[in-house]
């Protein structure tokens, strides 16, 4: 559905992404991680069509970016931006249908009823019920951020792309929107997720792709992920367990050397690695 | 979770639209209408409803005459006519560049189309040429070039960067303006009724001008308000949905500028109306920009029309006079009830 060949993109001079290839198939949720700085954001906007490609090719659907128009791409896939506050004091329900711009044909005029229900079923499923009529300039940070994945989700596309989507959202919405990431992905979407919680990623990604300065390190399955790797790609000791309950859980060590988490005696005392 | 208070929600229809936007509407054409009656039959010579109607039916029919006639067809609708364009015009010009620039306090002299019509009528008064009008349109044509190339950056526009060109080339044009004065002499006086703006001398001939003004900017802005719905959310969202965002900015922000250089080398600079009324139709029926540019259009009519009358009553008192002193307490009014007002 969607293959990646050479891609790199550059701000002026700064080249920021080099020679990324990766393919991803329909029904895959992916997960791109590396540290801050490494891209990984400036890959999703080239992909969505909003920064120019540099080198490199970008195929949708087997054909490429370049023969895609502005509409076309944006009903073929879905980017919910890092930056994701709300500037108008539009209602969460205006905000939200909004996401169907690229499906409506008239200027202007009411939204569509179809378009009204989807809006309203995935307001829903991001537990926002009742919030319809709130502003949006009103909401906490979280909220915004359910806002702002439901408008994305809206939009209806094959291929969804996420910066962050977790990142002001507390654990029980965290997995509540990864879990609706999966469904999408279960469902034949291909979900790509910028995510910084490696456990996350552990636990909810059938892919993970790893990215530092710019470059492609590695693409694995999470049964892979290894504390050479992680430490390679952060640049800080991991420990890496397998919980019965849980999987595989990785944590960042905070002393460089010391292979052992500050977290683990809680785990073992909760009986969970 | 319900609404805790009114200034966190709005109510909205199944539909999502505005509940009572259609409505209000009409209703603001209806008081537009009653507007004009009112500013025709205000004046030296008062006229009645019953007077002002068979003056427009005769007229209309080719067969009006008499004084009534005469007042109506030549001076007074023509001059409202035009007072409701000029309105209309800054009002939606102000709406478009609030919601492109992603700036509250942006209106439709921003990128410095009033600085460039007052040098240009300023300059053409002083030598005493008979171009007024001419020449404040080419001073605001050219001010406007010279903005947008000072404040763009390469392809891209950001708005930041033209808000603070059009300053700078505003305060220089400002200077200008003042020295002009200082050099004008017994012109001075003709210098600052113009900057202040009047409808004392509009005629038939500006009326199309200006309602085409008004309509082309009506009509780009509806055709864009979906998009510019998504720019207001924020400028990336806007782009991952497809739209070609600095296409949309330049079209519509050199659009309006022209159309607000037509008006304003017509009227003269008539300050607060473009930057007033898209806050209070914003803060009654909400952001969505199909909604704002409608109520704004009439609401823009409406409020100069008032100011006319109110400059008539007062002796031909300069319209941008009566803009300001109404509208800069009005607006400090609405920035004290609604805190939420620099988020619009």
């Amino acid at each position: 559905m969607l293959e990646v060949n050479g891609l790199c993109v550059s701000y002026g001079k700064k080249k920021v992404v080099k020679g990324v290839t990766f393919g991803a198939a329909a029904g895959k949720l992916i997960a791109l991680l590396g540290p801050n700085g490494s891209g990984k954001s400036t890959i999703l906007k080239a992909l969505a069509g909003l920064l120019p490609i540099e080198r490199g090719s970008v195929r949708i659907c087997g054909k490429p970016i370049k023969g895609y128009s502005r509409k076309a791409l944006a009903k073929a896939v879905a980017l919910l931006p890092q930056s994701s506050g709300f500037y108008a004091p539009f209602t969460v329900l205006e905000a939200v249908v909004m996401g169907r711009f690229p499906h409506v044909s008239s200027p202007f005029g009411p939204p569509d009823e179809d378009d009204v229900a989807l809006s309203r079923d995935l307001i829903a499923k991001l537990e926002l019920k009742g919030f319809e009529d709130r502003l949006v300039t009103t909401l906490s940070g979280g909220e915004v951020q359910r806002v702002a994945i439901a408008q994305t989700l809206a939009q209806d596309t094959p291929i969804f792309l996420l910066d962050e989507p977790t990142s002001a959202l507390d654990p029980r919405h965290a997995i509540l929107v990864m879990e609706l990431l999966r469904s999408l992905s279960s469902g034949g979407r291909l979900v790509i997720a910028i995510l910084h919680d490696v456990n996350l990623s552990l636990r909810f990604a059938d892919e993970l792709l790893f990215l530092k300065e710019g470059e492609l390190v590695t693409t694995c399955v999470p049964g892979e992920v290894n504390p050479e790797l992680l430490e390679a790609v952060y640049d800080v000791p991991w420990v890496v367990e397998e919980s019965p309950k849980m999987g595989r859980l990785a944590f960042p060590v905070s002393e460089p050397g010391r292979r052992e988490s500050s977290a683990l005696p809680l785990l073992r005392a909760q009986q969970l690695s | 979770m319900s609404c805790r208070s009114s200034s966190e929600c709005r109510n909205v229809n199944k539909k999502g639209g505005g509940a009572s936007a259609p409505f209000f509407a009409l209703l603001f054409a209806a008081a537009l209408a009653v507007s004009l009656v009112v500013a025709i039959s205000v004046g030296d010579v008062p006229l009645g409803a019953g007077e002002i109607s068979r003056a427009l039916v005769l007229g209309v029919l080719g067969k009006g005459s008499g004084v009534a006639h005469a007042i109506v067809w030549q001076v007074r609708l023509p001059r409202s006519l035009a007072a409701v364009a000029v309105g209309a015009t800054l009002a939606e010009s102000g709406v478009v560049f609030q919601g492109l620039l992603l700036n509250p306090l942006a209106e439709p002299y921003t990128l410095g189309v009033a600085s460039g019509a007052a040098f240009g009528a300023s300059l053409s008064i002083v030598l005493g040429l008979p171009v007024v009008t001419l020449l404040a349109f080419a001073g605001s044509l050219l001010c406007l070039i010279l903005v947008w190339f000072i404040g763009r950056r390469g392809d891209s526009i950001e708005p930041t960067r033209l808000i603070l060109a059009g300053v700078v080339v505003g305060s220089i044009l400002g200077a200008a303006v003042t020295l002009l004065k200082a050099l004008a002499g017994e012109q001075v006086a003709a210098v600052v009724l113009w900057l202040l703006g009047s409808f004392s001398n509009a005629t038939w001939s500006e009326v199309p001008w200006l309602f085409a003004s008004s309509s082309i900017v009506l009509l780009l802005g509806l055709l864009y308000s979906r998009a510019l719905d998504l720019v207001a959310l924020g400028g990336w969202r806007a782009a991952a949905q497809g739209v070609d965002v600095r296409r949309m900015r330049a079209l519509l922000l050199l659009v309006s500028s022209c159309a607000t250089a037509v008006v304003v080398s017509f009227c003269g600079v008539i300050g607060f109306v473009g930057l007033l009324v898209p806050h209070m139709a914003r803060l009654l029926f909400g952001p969505a920009h199909g909604r704002l540019l409608c109520i704004s259009w009439l609401v823009g009519g409406i409020v100069m029309l008032y100011a006319d009358i109110a400059s008539r009553l007062l002796g031909e008192l300069p319209v941008g006079v009566i803009t300001a002193v109404a509208g800069g307490p009005l607006f400090c009014a609405l920035l004290w009830r609604k805190r939420d007002l620099a988020r619009g």
